[in-house]
């Protein structure tokens, strides 16, 4: 289901390991994949050339991630996602802030992190359009704006659809709490984050089916919510 | 007090006059009727009670009187100062002698008197001053102390007290004053004289319309070491401070250095076992280093060498195994090096946690599953009345400590025993417990089971640990105004609880600023 096959993928990170075992892996699943060591080069690389995602490790040796991070972002829209042993809620919310699109902790699942990369390739493939978002059971309908579980329709209320929704369009993708509610109520709601925990809440117990399972809303500690897909 | 000892002195010489009159008039008066050979002697308890109460001087005048006012009203001739007997002269030497010696008698009497009670003020001060350092142990509120009642006792201006810095340099370290003053030269150069030579060093502060105004420095010294100077004065009332003054100022500098040595003292100790502490840490964390972290490096290193042998004599499931096993001891030693790194943010008291609000389904709904991956076969239990309620909390941290505990049930439950999980709320707070179904925690343990290094058995080594993970727990619960406690698990085992304050409904948290 990769999808992507062919897609090419920029890894920017210090360590030779890393490097070389990202690209046994990516490779296997269809990546055409390419490491440089500091962030000079990748900032150069991208700039020459054409990447379809970049991973992007935060400690690097000759500059911080951040400012990689917030440099390629002033003229490319290239999809990245963060790779860092930074595990501060802060670092986090800085690097997505700055125009990261996803981070993913360092030690990770190879598994955990290809499902990062497709999330965020699909996005960028159907510019987040889509009429029709399916996460497993789960139907969200743009057009319609009704949610339906199987067959059963989920009668949420206007924010609660709102939410859902934005974090339709990012299935798959972290989405921190400022954009969540940027997106969802406008910017001037981007503060209100008790407004935020209370109609997410009343969302996910409306979508959980299980008590003490994630249902589809994952929370990142700190940082926001991710839809599962 | 100089206007009354003047009032006082006359005093004595109006009683010592009058007193010889009135006798003279007794005598005079006797002598119409009966002839009393020695009525003279009449004068005798005029003068030693004037000696005893006012001293030599009245007696003296008394005695004098009476020897003139004697010869002149009674002796032959009367009316006339001459003396015609030798017995007479005789009478007159006596009354001298007696007035002189009992007035000194007396005067010495008095003074001793006097000085018992000073010493008894000044040792009703000394002692408390004494109870009022009883109730203080650190060194600033010692010698805040300290400065009020110098500044009370002594009606004095300011006190000060000046300690040696790091490098031995004298610094202001306590002040009571009423009038905000510069400091000036010499009262640096005073209070290091008398600090650099233990000797009190007297400054005047002579100025036109406060003549005689001083401060006094005195070195606060204990029989081994100076550890400071006091400055006390001028007075407020404008006296000077007399010797008097300067000899209690010392004997209170005497037990002021006492007390400021003992707060130091404590202090260093204090210190010292923070320092040992930290020393026991590092090596705890050595030792948890080479045990802890290399278990699971040696399942890693065992089963990646195993995967590259060539001849491969694993079968494909048994390959899957040593996979799932590099998986799972990597992640264990993840989660080591978490709880080291926040043990040393609790050990330094930097452990400040990203406090957010989480409805309690969304918390076990993202700590159930890591938590899970602990468990491997065994069954968990899990009982939820997550409620309506939202809680602040640092949802990493809460997790890391979920799975110490569970990390921990799973180590002392016999396999085929399940693990429960729980969490409801009430009145308290929020509470999630961990119960297991091992040997429990004897009653004795209870309490120190979450200290640092606390094992319950020490030289167990069927679990081995550092006993850090429980450490780690409480440092979390109690970094969120939490508590975490143990009890027993109906039918056999250990309970832990944590307990976290401030549940709040959605409705009260849009309310709340």
């Amino acid at each position: 289901m990769s999808g992507a096959s062919g897609a090419r993928v920029l890894v920017v990170d210090d360590e030779p390991q890393i490097r070389r075992l990202l690209s046994v892996s990516l490779s296997g699943r269809g990546y055409r994949v390419e490491g440089v060591a500091t962030g000079a080069e990748g900032i150069e690389r991208i700039a020459t050339d054409h990447f379809d995602m970049l991973l992007l490790d935060l400690g690097l040796t000759d500059m911080d991630g951040l400012e990689v991070c917030r440099e390629v972002r002033e003229w490319s829209q290239i999809p990245i996602i963060v790779i860092s042993v930074r595990e501060n809620e802060r670092d986090k919310v800085a690097a997505l802030d700055l125009g990261a699109d996803d981070y993913i902790t360092k030690p990770f699942g190879i598994g955990e992190l290809l499902a990062r990369i497709r999330a965020n390739l699909r996005r960028v493939a159907t510019g987040g359009d889509q009429p029709v978002h399916s996460i497993g059971d789960l139907t969200v309908d743009l057009a319609r704006r009704r949610v339906l579980r199987g067959e059963h329709e989920i009668r949420l209320t206007p924010t609660e659809y709102e939410l859902l929704r934005v974090l339709a369009l990012y299935a798959g993708r972290v989405v921190t709490h400022r954009q969540l509610l940027r997106e969802a109520r406008g910017p001037a709601y981007e503060d209100e984050t008790p407004l935020l925990r209370v109609h997410m809440a009343g969302l996910r117990q409306k979508l959980c089916v299980v008590p003490g399972t994630p249902g589809y809303i994952a929370t990142e500690p700190g940082v926001g919510y991710r839809l599962l897909d | 007090m100089h206007a009354r000892r003047l009032g006082r002195r006359l005093a004595g010489y109006v009683v010592a006059v009058s007193a010889a009159c009135v006798a003279t008039a007794v005598i005079v008066a006797l002598n119409h009727y009966v002839t009393i050979p020695n009525i003279s002697l009449l004068y005798l308890p005029v003068i030693l009670i004037t000696a005893v109460y006012f001293g030599t001087g009245p007696s003296l005048v008394a005695a004098t009187l009476a020897v003139l006012e004697y010869d002149f009203f009674v002796l032959q001739p009367i009316f006339t100062f001459t003396i015609a007997q030798v017995q007479d002269i005789l009478a007159f030497v006596i009354f001298v002698i007696v007035a002189i010696l009992t007035g000194q008698l007396a005067a010495r009497a008095r003074e001793r008197a006097e000085a018992a009670q000073r010493r008894a003020a000044e040792s009703t001060m000394l002692y408390e001053l004494g109870q009022a350092l009883m109730t203080v142990h650190e060194t600033p509120e010692v010698l805040q102390v300290i400065t009020r009642h110098m500044v009370d006792i002594f009606g004095v201006d300011r006190c000060a007290i000046f300690v040696p810095d790091a490098v031995g340099r004298l610094q202001l370290a306590a002040e009571t004053l009423q009038h905000p003053r510069q400091r000036d030269r010499a009262s640096q150069a005073a209070a290091a004289y008398a600090y650099e030579r233990g000797q009190g060093v007297t400054l005047p502060i002579d100025q036109p319309e406060t003549p005689g105004r001083r401060r006094i420095y005195v070195a606060l010294r204990t029989a081994d070491r100076s550890v400071g100077v006091m400055e006390v004065g001028p007075k407020r009332s404008g006296e000077v401070l007399d010797a008097d003054a300067q000899r209690l100022v010392t004997s209170f500098a005497a037990q002021a250095a006492l007390a400021i040595a003992r707060a130091q003292g404590d202090e260093e100790r204090q210190r010292l076992e923070v320092l040992e502490q930290s020393d026991r840490l590092k090596s705890a964390l050595l030792s948890s280093v080479s045990h802890d972290l290399r278990t699971p490096l040696a399942s890693i290193k065992a089963s990646a060498t195993a995967l590259l042998l060539s001849d491969a004599p694993w079968t494909a499931d048994e390959g899957r195994e040593f996979l799932l096993a590099i998986d799972h001891e990597a992640d264990r030693l993840n989660r080591l090096v978490g709880n080291l790194l926040d043990l040393s943010r609790i050990e330094a008291g930097v452990l400040r946690p990203a406090l957010d609000w989480y409805d309690m389904q969304e918390v076990i709904a993202t700590i159930l599953p890591r938590v899970r991956v602990l468990l491997g076969d065994r069954l968990l239990e899990v009982d939820l009345q997550p409620g309506a309620s939202l809680v602040l909390l640092d949802l990493s941290r809460i997790e890391a400590l979920v799975s110490n505990l569970v990390e921990n049930a799973v180590k002392y439950t016999p396999p085929d025993r399940p693990i429960a999980v729980r969490a409801w709320q009430d009145a308290t707070g929020v509470h999630i417990a961990v119960a297991d179904r091992g040997p429990g925690v004897p009653e004795a343990h209870r309490e120190r089971i979450f200290d640092t290094f606390y094992r319950v058995n020490e030289h167990s080594d069927r679990n081995p640990g550092t006993g850090l993970g429980l450490a780690i727990c409480r440092g979390v619960a109690e970094a969120h105004g939490g508590t975490i406690q143990v009890e027993e698990t109906p039918g056999g085992g250990a309970t832990f609880i944590v307990t976290l304050p401030h549940a709040l409904s959605g409705r009260e948290l849009l309310v709340a600023p």
